[in-house]
């Protein structure tokens, strides 16, 4: 499964010393994001036709005035569906991603505030679900409980919250052994609620938040590689590795249908990537002083 | 427990394990007291316990043995182990790194009001009012107390921190190694700053430091510490003029002195080899092992401190035999008409 | 004698792994409203088949007896019997095993081959336009869904060129060239996502050696960059290097599951994919198991032979 836990580094400094300047990537990053966004909520009012609806009369049309992107095998109008598609993939990402956050935060947190036993408990088990191939577990669990996006979303995000707990757990690590904890504990702050609320998460969040981004990505090949696999999201609705998935399914018919669901996931992970990547290089602690 | 004491520590360990069955006890069987209104400078090496002994004094870790009584009666042993409100409102340190003892996420204000908001017994409305106070007493304004750490210098930063020590009203001061992070000139300010707030609060205040010189610009009395035990104490004119034990003798021998070296009164002190670990600490005296005076009975005998004249005790069996070399006070003072 | 010590404490340590694994697997059934009785039995069946079915199958015991009792047969080698067509489970994997695995090692050895050494010659031009440029298309590498490319691939040189063929896969056992030819595309389109994982991998891990003072040092020595870059960050970077092989072998192994449909191969992926719509669990576990086994001893695999490499660890 694509993503990488960290995203790459970078130098401050290039070879003849200039810094790599904001570059144009994190602007067609930003752009595509927006235009996702934008969709996803606008569904309703920017989609020409019913997602849903067949017209066994005009099966695989070519793109037209009518159907900007043809129609599918049932006669479902392509651009509807990858509109509404967007919107469901993108929720469905999110899902995923929040469920990781769910999971992923309060191990890491405990694990690295508590320390001893609880953390070399709870670390042992995210490094066994670390040691696992993802898709192998994404389809074992979505497989058992029974394919449906939620479902698959839930697999999905069990299997990204080990980057979020390690992510967690190193920050708080860290934090803890600044002086502003121990003068804390000095006039007796020791609750859950001011030290961690308080102290630790503010000063432990921002990486995970740009993990956030990276997580995305990930996420949505998820998704798509879920749903494409009948696991996911289930016929009628669309999203886009359903679409492609039926697209493939017919390929001897209209083989380009499967360009358009393709390079969509393709740009909006590379969005998302991106603009991780872009912000941590902005937050690397390196330049902060 | 005479009228003037403020805390009084008998026979205080403190120990900590090591690995799975040893221990090892950073502070061994210290009794000492504080006294209510003076500047007590506790110096000694890194490793010599001093810091433990802070820690424990304001509840960051509990005592091993021993008891610590304070003056309104309230003791603190070792069964007594979570730390109480008691001892947390009474004591409150001053950490060494002026930098990361306050939370980069936190206004200077947010950060000196929040004993207040830990503690309670302040109503809520009146916290700002007390942490804005105390700023002032340090020197700092309320503008300044809006602003971010990073937004401060080094020496304002020890101020806010300062004012958080003071906030709720402590009865002991404790500054632990406060001024080692700053530069010489922001060391004075600071001290001559606590000096201030001890002639105006009447705080007690526990100055630990490994540099002499620091401590003698505002230390009423200082004691010497070895190794987790404390071997002299005495003032600043006492120490400097004769010192009692050996150790206080090679720390004044170190002290850099503003003459060429033909002028030097004295060859300096070389301590052969390190501090010992504290995990098997030598028999008998504990310095006996680079002490130039050491007989065959200091490995053998313990020495407990005794006093000599006035406020002076040492813990050596031949202080009564040894005359040691002191130093002109001026060394450890430059400018003592500048110390009030 | 070490290496033996080594070697057991890991195969020890992978034990907890696997039952972790699997255990998870094994409650999720647990949860699902209804059960595997009453799915396989039918709509028409009456409440007594329903439960006669359920005692043959042995849901009636206690969860942790069944784990137990199947958890012990994992290791013995009985992984039991498919819900749907009675067979042993254990010989149908090993027997579409091979296809996958033909697939998995394909893709990895491409995306080493070509992941590393782009990575560590970006990681040598760090910063530069060369490097930035890099950075941008591995980006859009790993964006690109894997079987997305599998399938344009298809497109181009089965359907088009009919170079390679479009689906079914011969067994690796009885038709090695044939296997091997029908592996091409599917290893191709895994490796060269992979290689962008890689290759970003790779380059990170290699800049922070780079950029060590001991990279300074042979620097002020004279020697050459390519001499540096080569021989000595590269052997530095040889535990960080082979973790992250390590780990993309269980990704690619997953990815080979996944991807056989988009080529229509008779590997482990579509058994799975056809156990899933028939509610074969006992199926599904044994995937689950025997590809946490794979992986695990994958990994194993590569931490011993770094750690004959790279004497530090010794």
């Amino acid at each position: 499964m694509a993503g990488t836990v960290a995203a790459t580094p970078t130098p401050r400094v290039g070879r003849y010393g200039r810094r790599p300047a904001p570059q144009i990537t994190y602007w067609i990053s930003l752009a595509i994001l927006t235009i996702v966004i934008l969709v996803s909520v606008l569904a309703n009012v920017i989609a020409p036709f019913d997602p849903i609806a067949q017209d066994l009369s005009d099966t695989f049309a070519a793109p037209s005035a009518a159907h900007w992107l043809g129609t599918d095998d049932l006669g479902r109008d392509v651009l509807s569906r990858m509109i509404f598609g967007t919107r469901v993939s993108m929720l469905a990402s999110l899902l995923a991603v929040g469920i990781a956050l769910a999971i992923g935060l309060p191990i890491g947190l405990l694990a690295g505030y508590l320390g001893g036993w609880v953390d070399t408990a709870l670390m042992r088990v995210i490094d066994t679900l670390l040691a696992f191939p993802a898709i192998i577990l994404a389809i074992g669990i979505t497989a058992t409980l029974g394919p449906s996006i939620l479902n698959a979303m839930l697999a999905v995000g069990i299997i990204l919250s080990p980057s979020i707990a390690r992510l967690i757990r190193a920050q708080v690590l860290s934090v803890k052994e600044e002086t502003y904890i121990e003068a804390a504990r000095s006039f007796g702050a020791r609750g859950f609620v001011r030290m961690i609320l308080v102290h630790v998460i503010p000063n432990s969040i921002q990486p995970v938040l740009v993990q956030t981004s990276i997580l995305m990505g990930s996420a949505l090949i998820a998704e798509a590689t879920l749903s494409f696999l009948g696991l996911g999201v289930q016929p009628p609705d669309p999203s886009w590795g359903s679409i492609l998935s039926r697209a493939y399914t017919f390929n001897t018919l209209a083989p380009f249908q499967i360009i358009v669901p393709g390079v969509t996931i393709a740009l909006c992970v590379f969005a998302f990537t991106t603009l991780g990547d872009k912000v941590q290089e902005r937050l690397d602690p390196r330049r902060r002083r | 427990m005479t009228a003037a004491q403020l805390v009084s520590l008998e026979g205080v360990s403190v120990s900590f394990r090591v690995g799975w069955k040893r221990r090892v006890a950073a502070v061994n069987e210290v009794s000492v007291e504080l006294r209510k209104g003076e500047i007590f400078g506790l110096i000694g090496e890194s490793g010599s316990g001093k810091s433990t002994l802070a820690r424990a004094l304001v509840g960051l870790v509990p005592i091993s043995a021993g008891r610590v009584s304070w003056a309104d009666g309230r003791t603190v042993t070792p069964e007594a182990r979570s730390r109480t409100t008691a001892t947390q409102t009474r004591s409150q340190m001053v950490f060494q790194d002026p930098h990361s003892a306050l939370d980069p996420r936190r206004t200077i204000l947010q950060s000196v009001r929040e004993p207040l908001d830990v503690q309670g017994g302040v109503p809520h409305a009146e916290r700002s009012a007390r942490a804005l106070e105390k700023l002032e007493l340090v020197g700092l304004t309320a503008e300044q107390g809006r602003r971010y750490p990073h937004q401060l210098s080094g020496g304002q930063k020890q101020r806010a921190n300062i004012a958080r020590a003071l906030v709720t009203d402590p009865e002991l001061l404790i500054c632990d190694e406060s001024v080692a992070a700053l530069d010489v000139a922001l060391q004075a300010e600071i001290l001559n700053l606590i000096q201030d707030l001890r002639d105006r609060l009447g705080v007690t205040v526990l100055f630990i430091s490994h540099d002499l010189s620091v401590v003698a610009h505002i230390a009423t009395r200082i004691g010497v510490m070895y190794l987790g035990e404390v071997v002299e104490v005495g003032t600043a004119a006492e120490l400097a003029a004769r010192p009692l034990h050996p150790y206080t003798e090679a720390l004044l021998s170190a002290q850099p002195m503003p003459v060429p070296s033909w002028a030097q009164p004295r060859d300096r002190i070389v301590l052969s080899g390190d501090i010992p670990s504290p995990i098997s600490p030598p028999s008998g005296c504990r310095f006996h092992t680079r002490c130039q005076y050491a007989v065959e009975g200091c490995s053998i005998v313990h020495p407990e401190r005794d006093s000599r004249d006035g406020d002076r005790s040492v813990a050596c069996i031949r202080a009564d035999e040894l005359v040691l070399s002191g130093v002109p006070v001026t060394i450890l003072r430059p400018r003592i008409e500048e110390v009030r | 004698m070490r290496i033996l010590k080594v070697i057991g404490g890991r195969l020890l340590s992978m034990v907890p792994t696997l039952i972790l694994a699997t255990l998870v697997v094994f409650a999720l059934q647990r949860l699902i409203p209804g059960d595997a009785a009453n799915a396989i039995a039918g709509e028409y069946a009456t409440a007594e088949q329903v439960a006669l079915i359920r005692e043959r199958l042995g849901l009636n015991q206690p969860f942790l007896l069944q784990y137990w009792n199947w958890v012990t047969g994992a290791f013995s080698g009985n992984l039991g019997s498919s819900l749907h067509t009675g067979e042993p489970i254990l010989p149908l994997i090993l027997d579409r095993l091979p296809t996958t695995a033909l697939v998995a090692t394909g893709a990895l050895l491409i995306a080493v081959m070509i992941g590393v050494p782009f990575g560590v010659w970006a990681a040598s031009n760090a910063g530069t336009r060369i490097d930035r440029f890099f950075t941008g298309i591995t980006t859009v590498g790993i964006a690109v869904p894997n079987f997305w490319l599998g399938m344009l691939l298809v497109l181009l040189f089965a359907t088009t060129l009919h170079l390679f063929p479009a689906t079914g896969g011969a067994d690796p056992i009885r038709d090695p060239l044939g296997a091997l030819h029908s592996a091409v595309l599917p290893s191709i389109a895994l490796g060269a996502v992979g290689a962008a994982e890689i290759g970003r991998q790779v380059r990170s891990a290699m800049i922070e050696n780079l950029q060590a003072d001991f990279v300074r040092t042979h620097r002020a020595k004279g020697l050459s960059q390519g001499v540096i870059v080569w021989r000595h960050a590269l052997k530095n970077s040889s535990l960080p290097l082979a973790t992250v092989i390590g780990l993309q072998v269980g990704t690619f192994l997953g990815s080979a599951v996944a991807i056989e449909s988009v080529f229509g191969l008779s590997g482990i992926g579509s058994l799975v994919v056809t156990a899933t719509n028939q509610r074969d669990y006992p199926v599904i576990q044994g995937v689950v198991f025997v590809l946490a086994l794979l992986v695990l001893a994958a990994t194993l695999i590569v931490d011993i032979a770094y750690r004959i490499l790279d004497p530090r660890i010794r």
